[in-house]
């Protein structure tokens, strides 16, 4: 096996690893589960935002669409839980392929149309006026379905999924493709790159590693509001986590999820709204003097990083 | 298509800028392995014309064929995947990329005819600087990249945007004799340059542009003494 594709398979088989038997160990479950959640949204962040080098402010858009999808598909198709994870990827495939024109905007535009995209359906959710879908400002719950531990092996397959996307993507002639859009999109298509179809790729499955992930949390923890699945939080640590760690690398991500949202469950939980501000300021930070994160320390010094 | 049908057909071309017209009806014909030279002042519609002929932004007027379809409403890949390429007057690699990857984005497509990064690194003496990133390349190192960029697109048509600027007499005579070399193997070139020197050791077909017009089509050496083209030079 060459180097590179060692590393790659290596890093999932560590991670299913330390999260079957992680467990055993520890009890609060449902930190470990959110660490998986986490990890998870930063693989598929940094597959739209390592790569192609758009980066979408309410990418938590497609975590809320998976969340109601998933738990639609409970409500009114009474499909299995497992099932309706994948509705929940579904949603946000969907939401995803509506949302592709917004690739005409370059830059903090497509940023911040990406926010307000989410924000929107944030307030169709809410709306008491679909309350009898959406159960509108009430929220969703979900009793007949509640199972943690089926949860937590969905989140953990839904994690192994995206590192496996993530891994392919970087060692692929698609993630040379994808990184060509990142550095010049002109110079990409002058090599024959066809930048519209492959960025609406790597966005949708962007999208669909969100969507799986939101319906799984919402399967998790069975009730929810909203601004539950819809927080900007949410998104803030996704793209925090990510900048900290290094994009467009599949370790980058990992290590971001597992520091910082360490550190914040260490000394943080009892003063969230603190952390949002220390982490916001901390994205810009990063994006002015450390743009490729943590690993791109580890690459100056000569090491290969995955 | 008869086989001494031009592979390159542009006819009419028009693209303006807001008011300003940048081509207004600008014609002309290259054959396979014909190498054809455009010169003209700056500022005359040169590499707008590359950068209408390789889909860089939607034409206002004309047509362009080539290999007998017209591709004028294709976008840019699929053009390059038709065949077509060309250089940058100011090189634009992947800067983050190494020299290897560069090109190796460029030859994944066109499966009919696959080129070899490698080979073509090594042809254009870049082989030593394979893994290096193409932002640490010096200035005529990133011409020479993009050239092979271009090559690995393995194209019928080569548009070439001033190479010759910033390169060294050696320099020069090398980048001369490998686009001869190109057009002996069936290749169609068009020369963008400003150097008539470099033009009179690659072709002695010659169109000269002035203000988006098409003010000569000829021999090099009949372009020199015509009044209009020293006017263009002299008085622009
Ligand atoms: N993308 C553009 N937007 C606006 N004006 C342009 C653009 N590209 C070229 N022009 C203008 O069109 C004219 C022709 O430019 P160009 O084709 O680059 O000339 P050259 O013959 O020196 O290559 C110039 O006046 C230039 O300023
Ligand atoms: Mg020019």
């Amino acid at each position: 096996m060459p180097k590179g594709w060692r590393s790659t398979t290596l890093i999932p088989v560590i991670t299913l690893l330390a999260f079957a038997v992680l467990p055993h160990l520890y009890n609060n479950q449902f930190l470990l589960f959110n660490m998986m959640m986490y990890m998870a949204l930063a693989q598929g962040l940094n597959i739209i935002y390592g790569y192609t080098g758009y980066l979408p402010f309410g990418y938590v858009g497609f975590f809320g669409a998976g969340a109601y999808g998933g738990a639609l598909a409970i409500t009114f198709l009474h499909w299995s839980p497992y099932l309706a994870v994948l509705a929940g990827g579904g949603a946000a495939v969907l939401l995803g392929m509506i949302l592709i024109p917004l690739f005409r905007l370059s830059g903090a535009y497509f940023s911040i149309a990406s926010l307000a995209a989410a924000e929107a359906l944030y307030y169709v959710v809410a709306n008491p006026g679909l309350e009898p879908l959406t159960q509108g400002p009430y929220g969703i719950s979900l009793p007949q379905v509640y199972d943690p531990n089926g949860a937590y092996w969905t989140m953990l397959a839904i994690l192994l999924f995206s590192l496996i996307i993530s891994g392919v993507i970087r060692r692929s002639r698609f993630g040379l493709a994808l990184s060509a859009i990142r550095e010049s999109p002109l110079s990409a298509s002058m090599s024959g790159v066809n930048v519209v179809k492959l960025r609406s790729i790597s966005w949708l499955l962007s999208a669909l590693i969100a969507g799986l992930a939101g319906a799984a949390f919402g399967w998790y923890i069975s009730v929810f509001y909203p601004e539950t699945v819809f927080g900007l939080g949410i998104g803030v640590f996704t793209i925090v986590f990510v900048l900290f760690g290094g994009i467009g690398t599949v370790l980058g991500p990992m290590i971001g999820t597992l520091i910082l949202y360490g550190v914040y469950n260490y000394i943080g939980i009892s003063t969230p709204e603190y952390f949002q501000l220390a982490y916001g300021l901390l994205i810009m930070i990063l994006v002015l003097f450390l743009p490729n994160g943590l690993v791109s320390l580890a690459r100056k010094r000569g090491l290969n990083v995955a | 298509m008869s086989p001494d049908a031009p592979i390159l057909k542009v006819e009419g071309l028009k693209k303006h800028f807001g008011g300003l017209k940048a081509l207004d009806g600008v014609s002309f014909d290259i054959h396979a392995g014909e190498i054809l030279g455009l010169a003209g002042p700056n500022g005359s519609g040169k590499t707008t014309t590359i950068n209408a002929i390789t889909g860089v932004f939607p034409i206002d007027g004309g047509e362009i064929h080539f290999g007998g379809n017209a591709i004028h409403r294709l976008p840019t890949f699929r053009r390059v995947r038709h065949g077509i390429n060309r250089t940058f007057q100011v090189p634009r690699p992947f800067p983050a990329l190494t020299v290897l990857e560069n090109v190796m984005v460029a030859g994944t497509y066109r499966s009919e005819r696959k080129s070899d990064p490698h080979r073509i690194l090594e042809d254009l003496g870049l082989a030593e600087h394979a893994d290096r990133p193409a932002k640490s390349l010096n200035s005529s190192q990133q011409k020479m990249l993009g050239l092979a960029s271009a090559l690995a697109t393995s194209p019928q048509l080569l548009l070439v945007d001033e190479i010759g600027a910033g390169l060294n007499p050696e320099e020069l005579s090398g980048m001369a004799a490998r686009l001869r070399s190109y057009a002996a193997q069936g290749m169609a070139i068009l020369v963008v340059e400003h150097l008539m020197d470099f033009l009179d050791r690659v072709t002695d077909r010659l169109i000269v542009m002035d203000a988006g017009n098409t003010l000569f089509t000829g021999k090099l050496q009949q372009a020199t003494q015509d009044p209009r083209v020293i006017e263009a030079f002299l008085g622009g």
